[in-house]
């Protein structure tokens, strides 16, 4: 049986090498990995600069168990380590059945998962070792593997442990708030921290790092990442141990947990009939498509999950301020704000209740008696809402934290005019930048699908260079709408509505633009062949 | 009702469909058989209006599907293969979206019959995640049937079904057909075929081969002379 399950794990590899191989035939995976060896190399020109002199510090191993512990909490709160030994098919239709224990199905699993793991260890090792010794590098990459491995592990029992849950509710419940409570420890733990504490972040983990509590909390997670920190060999095989220990807890957990044999609905990750206002019986095409693609937004789990975020962002300034580290809230404020922007350039690409969730099914959209504009406009206009609520909750949540600042770039007294400002114009450029999104569903499906792909190298390069060439038709697109508002700027300097004034000038341009756009799209979406929008074929076995 | 003249479909140098030409009158049931990749799906589709042909025209009710895409799309109901459903949305939105969509004047007075006849009225409110095979399908016959079309386009509407299901489908097509309805069946079940359909076209390589009754395929017989209409669909298609 040994040789059965060696056999298949050796053939799907080389098929899927042959497969990959093939598909450099076409231009969009060689873009793709060219973006993604462009951005690796960025990464590792720059990554010495960094890198902190001496790593192997109180306040370094506290930054990364934290960052470890997040990303443990989040598992058991989302529970999206079930994706990654979700059995396919052809595994439940022959593997199940055949006789073979669980265990090995499971293993079978995990032998996958070590290609993404390898991967990814030999990535960070990459980014983190210029100017190493080769036994430095080695013993850094086994290092990388145990943290990397160790995580995938954790997901995977917190997603399975879920999933098992699931059928009863009040464990369900327990679970659910175990992963909220590991969650909200967090900032919770923080919060008092700060209170204690000098000013400043370096004082805030030094204080961290000696603090009992806190190092009790995050000694599992300091036992796996030590081996990375190690400066010698004899340091770095003392480490070894317990690290290697955690990672082989983790492997019989799983294995003990073997594989989903039926597909029970986590209520916490599946889709749920959550009410939504009703569908009036009559009205136009655009708006039926609009709430639809409303409830697939809200009907998601992460949506609760983003809710709950955004709500906690909002309230960390007010909690902030209340324990007098005004200047904690002014730089959670400004990296707010930072985030406003970054979501309204790239959040295009991630915010995908539109066009790009029904890619499969636009041969049966063809036979809806809407036109195509119609079809367009609700799916964007949906992904556009969803979108400009989070970059203006941001932008809220930004201005209220920065409440107490003086900084020359936000003056106090026109402050709410500039909020208005950005509010007014973040609609139209949301809009835009999902239109371009779905212009790619429909001009270019091919590469549009390759972005949904994740976890691979052609995966991060096609995200990568779709967002670069959305951004750049995105200016494109504002060049206009800016040469209009600058001209107003120009033409009535020094009156306090200004800037709104030139923000609703930018707005309407821009929706004028977009509304172009959601025309001659709908008349390319009628003229689509369905021939090209048959799901990109993916190797599973 | 339906009307096809000299349709043609290729995709890149592989020929679908080649001059194709049929007529589906009202209250009719033409059945469309064919061995795999003899052009049944892609007929299908071009009439659904989710493909554009190369060549032909096709009219329902006298509405030309190219030049008056959304009058001839209301008049029709399409059924895929596979059924096609939105993951948000539950049982019952999705009727109440397709009925929107096809400007159904009453839906709430059309809704609990159609439910009950579907035997989805206690699952009105799941999502299709939460539903069977046959559950799926009975809803994507649903949001066919829900404007009530004049043409139904049916891609082997029965895969999934239990028997009474099954049963239950047959029935709503013969009445439909017995209501005016014009339905285009594609099967490869030849039993249902010949039991539902009044006319059966035999497709091979996106053309005719034959076309008529059941009883006169299945009197064509082909070398091995008259038999079953199994026989005879065998006998062209070999």
């Amino acid at each position: 049986m040994n040789s059965a399950i060696g056999y298949l794990l050796s053939r799907s590899a080389r098929n899927r090498v042959r497969h990959l191989a093939s598909d450099f035939r076409r231009p969009g995976p060689r873009i793709a990995v060219a973006a993604a060896i462009a951005y690796f190399a960025f990464l590792a020109w720059f990554s010495p600069n960094a890198r902190p002199a001496s790593p192997d510090t109180q306040v370094a191993a506290v930054v990364g168990a934290l960052g470890l512990m997040v990303l443990a909490a989040s598992a058991w709160l989302l529970g999206t380590g079930g994706k990654l030994v979700e059995l396919n098919g052809a595994e439940r239709a022959l593997l199940l059945p055949a006789p073979i224990g669980a265990g090995r199905v499971m293993d079978v699993k995990l032998m996958r998962l070590q290609a993404t793991a390898l991967g990814n260890a030999l990535l960070w090792t990459a980014l983190t070792s210029g100017g190493q010794d080769w036994a430095t590098i080695v013993r850094r990459a086994f290092a990388f593997w145990i943290v990397l491995t160790t995580l995938q592990l954790h997901r995977i029992a917190a997603a399975r442990v879920r999933s098992a849950a699931a059928i009863h509710p009040v464990i369900r419940r327990v679970v659910g708030l175990f992963g909220i409570g590991l969650v909200a420890s967090v900032p919770l733990f923080l919060t008092g921290a700060l209170r204690e504490s000098a000013p400043g972040l370096t004082a805030l983990l030094t204080d961290l790092s000696g603090n009992p509590i806190a190092r009790a909390v995050l000694w599992p997670f300091m036992l796996v990442l030590r081996p990375l920190t190690a400066r010698s060999a004899t340091e770095w095989l003392a480490r070894l141990g317990p690290a290697l220990g955690i990672l082989l807890l983790h492997y019989l957990w799983v294995r003990r947990l073997g594989p989903e044999m039926e597909r029970v609905p986590d209520p916490l990750t599946s889709p749920s009939g959550a009410p939504l206002w009703p569908l009036a019986s009559s009205g136009s095409g655009a708006a039926a498509f609009f709430w639809k693609h409303v409830a697939a937004l809200v009907r998601r789990p992460t949506a609760v999950v983003a809710a709950t975020v955004a709500a906690a962002l909002l309230l960390l300034p007010r909690v902030l301020q209340s324990i007098g580290r005004d200047d904690a809230s002014i730089f959670l404020g400004w990296m707010l704000l930072m985030w406003a922007a970054l979501l309204l350039l790239m959040g295009p690409q991630f915010v995908r209740n539109d066009l790009r969730r029904d890619q499969g099914m636009l041969s049966l959209l063809r036979t809806l008696p809407v036109r195509g504009h119609e079809i367009i406009l609700g799916a964007s206009g949906a992904a556009a809402i969803t979108l400009a609520t989070g970059v203006v909750a941001l932008l809220l949540a930004g201005e209220a934290a920065t409440a107490g600042s003086t900084e020359p770039m936000l003056p106090v007294e026109h402050r709410g005019v500039w909020l208005l400002a950005a509010v007014l114009v973040v609609g139209p450029v949301s809009l835009a930048g999902i239109l371009i999104q779905n212009a790619a569903v429909i001009l270019l499906p091919t590469w549009s699908r390759m972005t949904a792909r994740r976890g691979t190298a052609t995966s991060l390069g096609t995200n990568l260079a779709n967002s670069a060439v959305a951004i750049l038709v995105l200016a494109m697109l504002l060049l206009v709408p800016y040469a209009l508002a600058f001209g107003l700027w120009r033409a009535t300097e020094g009156r306090a509505w200004m800037p709104a004034g030139c923000a609703l000038l930018a707005g309407v341009a821009i929706s004028a633009e977009c509304w172009g756009m959601v025309k001659w799209l709908g008349g390319r979406f009628e003229k689509m062949e369905a021939v090209s929008q048959a799901p990109a074929t993916q190797l599973t076995i | 009702m339906l009307e096809v003249t000299g349709l043609a479909k290729s995709f890149r140098t592989q020929v679908a469909v080649a001059g194709l030409s049929f007529r589906v009158p009202a209250g009719e049931v033409v059945g469309l058989v064919g061995a795999n990749g003899a052009g049944k799906t892609t007929t299908l589709l071009i009439l659904a209006g989710a493909l554009r042909p190369d060549a032909g025209q096709v009219t329902v009710a006298g509405h030309d599907l190219a030049t008056q895409p959304l009058e001839a799309k209301r008049l029709l109901g399409f059924v895929p293969d596979e059924p096609e459903l939105f993951d948000y949305l539950t049982v019952e939105e999705h009727l109440r979206f397709m009925a929107r969509l096809y400007g159904v004047v009453d839906p709430d007075r059309r809704l609990p019959a159609l439910l009950a006849e579907l035997e989805l009225t206690d699952r009105r409110q799941s999502l299709p995640g939460e539903l069977s095979r046959g559950m799926r399908q009975k809803l994507a016959l649903g949001c066919a049937f829900i404007h009530d079309p004049q043409v139904l386009l049916l891609d082997e509407p029965l895969t999934g079904l239990d028997p009474v299901g099954i049963r239950r489908m047959k029935d709503a097509i013969r009445s439909k057909a017995a209501a005016g309805t014009a339905v285009l069946l594609s099967s490869h079940q030849l039993d249902v075929v010949r039991e539902l359909c009044t006319r059966v076209i035999v497709l091979g390589h996106g053309k005719v081969l034959a076309q008529g009754s059941p009883a006169e395929i299945a009197g064509r017989g082909g070398a091995l002379g008259p038999g079953t209409l199994e026989d005879a669909v065998l006998n062209l298609l070999a």
